[in-house]
């Protein structure tokens, strides 16, 4: 298959004939006599086009054998003009609603938009290069309703969430399925570690490049995904890529852009300044290894100036009433001085070209990027090439493909010894992490004595010091990645195109984790080298067909069939025990063990769709489609197709009633859409139908298992999953309403959404009492609904000549309730630690937050479910004998303590143009889930959060009730002894740490500039623009730590965890962008 | 011409996809590539073993050290587990779930059956003692458990308890299996390199079906004394004849194949001590007022795990020993009406044997410090020898106690004799059981409610052998 797609490219890129052709010039005006600036100009049936520049005018060559020129410009109505013997062609457009305006739907199938029965959105290749974000996800933000992005950190390559109309799954995949040039990519984020630790990874869509982008259609309800088959039911980004074009005379056209960023760091979890390390008040040096800060205060000791002490060149700390005392200690700002402004470099040169029968576009892209963290790199090579190639009349081909390289410098987070930010907050402020270096990361002395052990302000224990992770824990990986397709279409008749299209995608993610010896995750050393090998293939044959029956009524069908094949492939060495510093190899390691993973998959799908238009105002589409799926297949038992094959139906409605009712100035287009659509799956994952045996290991939660081959003994163990051979097909019904009205001749537009979805027969790893001889099996038991609503709101309140003003309105609100587990299961865990996290929960949200809450008087009555937590005065301990006499008390039962799911979320555009210059700015506003903040539950256990400064010496009475139900009266210090209790940091007690995420946050900000062509005239330039951007600039949120848009958990579907993940950034670049 | 040919490429395309044998077009393709569906006896009892080794020395070993004051928690979750509050269902799903029903037992059982039909009578007996040792340890603990409706997965998910009594006849019923397969031939597939206790040896592992009968006789001691004293006595004459025939599993010093106590150590540094200024155990005050020599060697410091000589990494650990069977054999004598210079002997062999078991397994710093140990042990044993017919319960279980230092029997013991007498570290009573794991409780509602500090330290929660 690459063979051949090698030698078609070369065939593509070889001709470049160009017949007898004319040159046609002329204006567009409105009806005012105002020139339209950008407006499209298209030779018909030919992909050769143009745009007016600032004065209207444009100029095109026009292939012989054509004579009609498309004007179109939005807002206008589109004209088409036929060519008589002048080669001048001046048009005035007038305003209204272009109804005729295509949207890209499922198998990339253009209708007009009036024909859809659906919501579907668009995003411009304009609105995301322009936002000025690297990776195509973060483009996307506040530009699309019903799309939920989460960015998982600001670290350099860290990957982004995206969920459309909430989730569908209860543990497989929940986000969206993303398809380029009609065939689907990999957008996995592939872990190394448990998801609680290890680096920040990149979700697998970073590797197209944004400027490649010609347009983004989102397609969100189960109706207009249907023909996805299964992974659509998640929701469908359907990515157009440019291609080349008509270039108006020229052999070719050349765009190149760049660009730089600066990058700084957002928010902090806020700690003290004001108590040294220490313990009941004594200061206690780092080489006790003592890890809190409940030290006296940092203004009544001194240093004794002695050069000599290994941890400090100011000298030991005493008392500043101590003879030896030379200097009084002042802080040291271990968090502040550690970051840097990130940089990042964005260059892209594309080369075009074309005529009526061939075309190609080139492009290549190189984004470099050095993050807030030293030494966290990211790197992108993209290359990209696209070509079309009409053979006859009939036949046409068309190709392309991207090759990517990505390369990062990654830097271990979250909870993790090696974590940075875990090391870094805990660090008393006495302690200095740079060793007292101008430049500590890169003065190896600030973190690691001479004799190779490690300077830190625990001495031989605790965390890492964060100069030591940057240094001696980074982790390498590099990807390199080719995705392409080829499509052919031959045009057989009027009624039947025949169309084949044959995808592929195709890397290896190499990745190279290091800990030298002495790192506090593996004091012995540790490398590991995890390589992932992905591959799929994705065929579509399909035949099409539209046409007019009668004069009132068309018809469209489409019939296909879709093979789509996985491989992915993990190979994992790690290398314990490293017999000798400064070199971290494998080869290096006493102890090395591999393990090596396969996971195949297999859908071969059948489906057609009818589509049924009367008098341009009723439109029904109904679809089906069939699918076999090899994760159904039960091996070594004879199997027949329909063991493993399911169907499903949808169908969607469009009325536009608007032709109904008599012109008017003040409706101009209504329409109605209606759609009910079912969605099969299979079991998510491979190999859910057999109980294998696996490799054995034994161990008991506190400490690293024993695994095999023990001691050159290989042991096996039977799975404790239990297999299912008995499995059903899962069901996903989806119904949708909406409206869509566009007023004042489309200068106001709103379309609102309404949908529910209800997934049922979820098939799920289900615990299991461990008596079964199991602890987990696989059922068909979840079932999970969720019902939303989507508003966009357009509107152009100005259109002048030299001034304009656009607006949109994104509106998303979505609920995801988790109707069923399995039969008398009422919790599952997604992710978090024991005791605490994000757990599923019958009748609850997705993803809740679950973990301990004080106790209160109702618990255990009536009046407690057992779930929730119980209305009622929360219980003070008043056991004089208790050392925590006086503090709220622990409830043993574990509670619903939070939701991670907002309430809605909001994205509002405004576009200002006046003249050559345009504003944007998007404000996104986030209402509503919380997040356990775990960063701060930590730091208030080591007396390093901002509250344990601040309350250390306030009496309090808490709020709640004594025993016998009388007010509480006991006043308690709120210093160590509290937040040291069961209800203080690393207690039991998670509900108090619980925080609003809420947030409204300037997302972005672009002042564009284009440049007045007549400058360059005389020269080969053709014209250019510059372009400033702001990312993130300011966000206002009530939550205390990092900035809340996290996740510890990733892109994954665990979210609402916040436990030392890394900050998020704010950023500006400039850009300058040239074509010649 | 063209026309006909590109429609006929496009229905053969078609064709490829066509679906004539469609399931061979799926093939093995959701055959799992990564790991087998069956697997040979010899990889199924290597984890097995380790399983059993790391039951005991893990979760089973700490938690019973703590309630037999061998050794205090002092930090984390260990100072709660120390003062019996957090000794709470949620830490025994790992043992419970992972390595008992859903490890050691169900691949014991599948070892078994495989085994069984292939005529490997060796491997039969030794999956028979490894599963007797695994549900006596458990039942020991938590008293009921599901056995006759165990092992169903999703054909019976809440199976019913079975009463400790009814899973001790079990036990027995599994060790004469075992007694009877490992006396005869072992048919062609023998155990060999893969037996990591003692090397595929038939007779060695026949004297520990003997002992660990021996051990689960004396638990039912107390319900009725005549016949299972008379049994200890039966069994321990065929069981271990020396420190040599000791049921011990080698650890290795490698990362992941390390010893259970060292590996807690290793990675939850400071959890646990033998005892601080602030935390005395019993046994550091027994040893201490005895001038005990192997007190230096238990007690050193746990946080540094890398030079501690007893739960080093590369441990030898012990399941079941002489010097227990030793100290068995003195208990059953005397409550026996035995003769007093067996008792005597069989006594003074179970202190000399723990020595013995020191002297050999720990990495002394020098040949020296070797001898001075020996020495002080000669010195040590003629002091506490309390001379023939003055042995005591108290001399016996005082003297296993401080032999049997970690292991998960001596909770069985102090349940028995209530020697030593212990101050629980807070209230009044020291639990008297563990409760059940959460998941069970969670998931199978026939689990008895047996799960908060109270239900442990009820009496009437007992275990089914503890009338004392």
């Amino acid at each position: 298959m690459k063979k051949l797609s090698l030698v078609l490219m070369l065939v593509l890129f070889g001709v470049g004939s160009m017949l007898a052709q004319r040159t046609v010039q002329g204006t567009v005006t409105d009806t005012e006599g105002d020139p339209l600036i950008g407006a499209n100009v298209l030779v018909k049936g030919t992909t050769v086009g143009t745009i007016t520049d600032y004065d209207g005018k444009y100029s095109v060559t026009v292939p012989e054998g054509s004579n009609t020129l498309i004007f179109s410009y939005t807002g206008y109505t589109t004209q088409e003009v036929e060519l008589g013997a002048s080669n001048v062609v001046d048009v005035v457009m007038e305003e209204g609603i272009t109804l005729e305006t295509a949207v890209v739907t499922a198998l990339g199938v253009e209708k007009e938009e009036k024909a859809v029965g659906y919501a579907v959105q668009e995003v411009s290749s304009d609105a995301i290069t322009r936002s000025g974000a690297s990776k195509t996800l973060d483009a996307l933000q506040g530009k699309a309703a019903g799309v939920q992005l989460t960015r998982a950190s600001g670290a350099a390559g860290g990957g982004t969430r995206i969920v459309i109309r909430g989730q569908t799954s209860l543990t497989g995949d929940n986000q969206a399925l993303i398809v380029i040039d009609g065939v689907r990519v990999n957008n996995s984020t592939f872990q190394s570690e448990g998801n609680h630790a290890g680096v920040a990874n990149t979700n697998r869509l970073a590797d197209l490049n944004p400027n490649d982008i010609e347009s983004i259609s989102i397609l969100k309800g189960a109706a207009a995904t249907a023909l996805y088959g299964v992974d659509g039911a998640r929701g469908v980004v359907v990515i157009t890529t440019k291609r080349g074009k008509g270039t108006d005379g020229k052999k070719f056209k050349v765009d190149i852009g760049s660009s730089v960023a600066f990058s700084e760091v957002t928010q902090i979890t806020p700690t003290q300044t004001t108590y040294a390390q220490g313990w009941a008040g004594v200061y206690y040096p780092p080489e006790t290894g003592v890890s809190t800060s409940w030290g006296p205060p940092v203004s009544e000791l001194a240093w004794d100036g002695d050069k000599d002490y290994a941890f400090d060149p100011n000298g030991r700390i005493v008392s500043k009433d101590d003879p030896s005392a030379v200097k009084p200690v002042t802080p040291y700002d271990n968090i502040g001085t550690f970051f840097q402004t990130g940089v990042a470099f964005n260059n892209n040169v594309a080369v075009s070209g074309g005529s009526d029968v061939a075309n190609f576009r080139f492009s290549y892209g190189n984004y470099s990027e050095e993050g807030v963290v030293p030494k966290n790199t990211f790197e992108r090579n993209t290359f990209k090439l696209a070509s079309d190639l009409k053979l006859t009349d009939r036949l046409s081909m068309s190709a392309s493909a991207n090759f990517s390289k990505a390369n990062g410098r990654r830097i271990q987070q979250g909870s993790n010894t090696s974590g940075l930010m875990l090391g870094m907050l805990r660090t008393p402020v006495t302690f200095d992490n740079s060793g007292g270096f101008d430049d500590p990361a890169n003065t190896e002395a600030a973190y690691r004595f001479p004799d190779g052990s490690q300077r830190n302000y625990r001495g031989g224990g605790g965390y890492d010091n964060p100069y030591w992770i940057i240094n001696l824990a980074p982790r390498f990986d590099e990807v390199n990645r080719l995705f392409g397709n080829v499509n052919l279409e031959y045009k057989l008749h009027p009624w039947a195109t025949l169309s084949a299209t044959l995808g592929t995608d195709w890397f290896s993610d190499r990745r190279e984790q290091q800990f030298e010896i002495n790192s506090r995750t593996a004091p012995s050393g540790r490398v590991f080298e995890d390589n992932f090998f992905f591959r799929n293939t994705d065929i579509y044959l399909n035949a099409r067909g539209s046409g007019n029956l009668t004069d009132d009524i068309s018809l469209g069908y489409l019939l296909g069939a879709n093979l789509y094949d996985s491989h992915l492939e993990n190979l994992y060495t790690e290398g314990n025990g490293l017999s000798f510093p400064n070199f971290v190899h494998i080869s290096n390691a006493s102890d090395v063990q591999s393990s090596r993973y396969i996971n195949n998959k297999r859908t071969v799908g059948f489906y057609g769709s009818l589509d049924f238009g009367w008098r341009s105002m009723l439109y029904l589409t109904v679809t089906g489609r069939q699918d076999y799926v090899s994760t159904l297949i039960v091996p070594d038992e004879p199997f027949s197709l329909s063991d493993i094959g399911f169907f499903y139906p949808s169908a969607s409605l469009s009325f536009v009633f608007s032709e109904l009712l008599p012109n008017d100035d003040i409706l101009s287009f209504g329409k109605l859409r209606l759609s009910y659509a079912a969605v099969g799956g299979g079991p998510p994952s491979a190999y859910s139908t057999t109980t294998p045996f696996v490799s054995a290991s034994a161990g008991d939660g506190w400490a690293d298992p024993v695994s095999f081959p023990f001691n050159g003994v290989t042991g096996f163990t039977q799975s404790d999953n239990l297999g299912n051979p008995n499995l059903e097909p899962e069901l996903t019904v989806n119904k949708e309403v909406g409206v869509d009205l566009r007023f004042f001749k489309g200068r106001l537009g709103l379309d609102f959404s309404y949908y529910t979805m209800l997934s049922d027969n979820q098939i799920l790893p289900v615990d299991l009492a461990g008596s079964t001889g199991y602890t987990s099996a696989v059922l068909n038991a979840g079932s999970l609904s969720s019902k939303g609503i989507e508003l966009v709101l357009t509107a152009t309140p100005i259109r002048k000549r030299d001034f304009g003003w656009d607006l949109q309105v994104n509106y998303t609100r979505n609920r995801t309730i988790v109707e069923k587990l399995a039969e008398g299961l009422e919790a599952l865990q997604i992710g978090g630690f024991t005791g605490t996290g994000m757990f599923h929960i019958t009748g609850q949200p997705f993803g809740v937050l679950y973990g301990g809450a004080y106790l209160r008087d109702n618990a255990g009555t009536d009046a407690d479910d057992g779930l929730t937590i119980p209305d009622g005065n929360i219980l003070i301990n008043d056991d004089p004998t208790s050392g925590e006499y006086g503090f709220q008390q622990p409830d043993p039962t574990l509670r619903v303590i939070g939701d991670p799911n907002p309430d809605f979320i909001v994205g509002i555009t405004n576009t200002f143009t006046y003249k050559r210059l345009a504003l944007s700015f998007l404000v996104d506003w986030k209402q509503g889930g919380q997040m356990w903040n775990g960063t701060m539950w930590a730091l208030t256990f080591f007396g390093r959060a901002q509250i344990t400064a601040e309350d250390r010496d306030k009496i309090v009475i808490f709020d709640g009730v004594l025993s016998d139900g009388s007010p509480n009266n006991i006043p308690v210090r709120v210093g160590q002894n509290y937040w040291t209790s069961s209800v203080g940091g690393f207690g039991s007690v998670d509900e108090s740490f619980v925080q609003s995420t809420t947030w409204v946050r300037l997302r972005e900000v672009t002042l564009s500039w284009d440049f007045n062509p007549k400058w360059f005239s005389g020269t080969f330039v053709q014209g250019g623009s510059l372009v400033l951007n702001g990312r993130n600039l300011y966000f206002w949120t009530p939550y205390l730590g990092v900035d809340p848009e996290t996740s510890l958990w990733g892109t994954g579907n665990a979210q609402g965890f916040e436990y030392f993940n890394m900050p998020s950034t704010r950023s500006v670049s400039v850009g300058l962008n040239l074509s010649f | 011409m063209m026309k006909h040919k590109i429609t006929a490429l496009f229905l053969g395309l078609a064709l490829l996809l066509g679906f004539n044998s469609c399931e061979d077009y799926f093939g093995d393709i959701n055959v799992n590539p990564n790991v087998p569906t069956d697997v040979p006896p010899s990889v199924l009892l290597p984890s097995i073993e380790v399983g059993v080794a790391d039951l005991t020395g893990g979760d089973m070993s700490r938690f019973s050290a703590v309630l037999v004051s061998h050794v205090r928690g002092v930090a984390r979750q260990w100072s709660s587990i120390d003062n019996y509050s957090f000794i709470v269902p949620s830490n025994f799903d790992n043992a419970w779930r992972y390595n008992i029903y859903a490890g050691i037992l169900q691949d014991a059982r599948i070892l078994k059956q495989k085994a069984s039909e292939e005529g490997a009578a060796y491997y039969v007996g030794i999956a028979d003692v490894l599963m007797a040792y695994t549900w006596m340890m458990a039942t020991d603990v938590w008293n009921d458990m599901p056995f006759t409706e165990a092992f169903q997965g999703t054909d019976n998910l809440q199976p019913a308890f079975d009463s400790q009594e009814f899973i001790y006849g079990k036990i027995d019923e599994m060790l004469a299996e075992a007694i009877s397969s490992l006396s005869g031939d072992g048919g062609d597939l023998l155990p060999g390199g893969d037996d990591i206790i003692y090397g595929g040896d038939a007779a060695k592992w026949l004297k520990a079906a003997h002992a660990i009968a021996a051990r689960a006789a004396l638990h039912r001691a107390l319900r009725d004394p005549n016949k299972y004293y008379g049994d200890v006595l039966t069994h321990v004459a065929d069981g271990f004849t020396s420190g040599a025939d000791d049921m011990r599993l080698q650890y290795t010093s490698g990362p992941t194949s390390a010893a259970p106590w060292y590996r807690f150590n290793r990675d939850r540094t400071g959890d646990i001590q033998m005892f601080t200024d602030d935390k005395p155990s019993k046994l550091g005050d027994i040893m201490t007022a005895l001038n005990d020599p192997r007190l230096p060697i238990y007690s050193y410091d746990f946080e540094d795990f890398d030079n501690h000589p007893y739960f080093r990494a590369a441990r030898n650990y012990p399941l079941i020993t002489y010097y227990e069977q030793k100290f068995m054999e003195a208990e059953a004598l005397m409550m026996t009406g035995g003769d007093d210079a067996a008792i005597h002997d069989a006594f003074m062999e179970g202190v000399t044997s723990s020595f013995d078991y020191i002297s050999a397994t720990t990495p002394f710093a020098s040949d020296s410090l070797h001898m001075v140990f020996d020495s002080l042990s000669m010195d040590y044993m003629a002091a506490i020898d309390p001379g023939e017919g003055n042995v005591t319960m108290e001399d016996i279980m005082t003297q296993k106690y401080i032999a049997m230092y970690t292991e998960p029997e001596v909770y069985n013991d102090w349940r028995r004799t209530n020697i030593p007498e212990l101050t629980p570290n807070s209230g009044s009573t020291i639990p008297y059981r563990f409760p059940y794991p959460s998941s069970e409780l969670t998931l199978n509602l026939n689990t008895p409610p047996v799960d908060g500090l109270d239900a442990i330290t009820d009496p009437a929660n007992k275990v089914w052998w503890d009338i004392n």
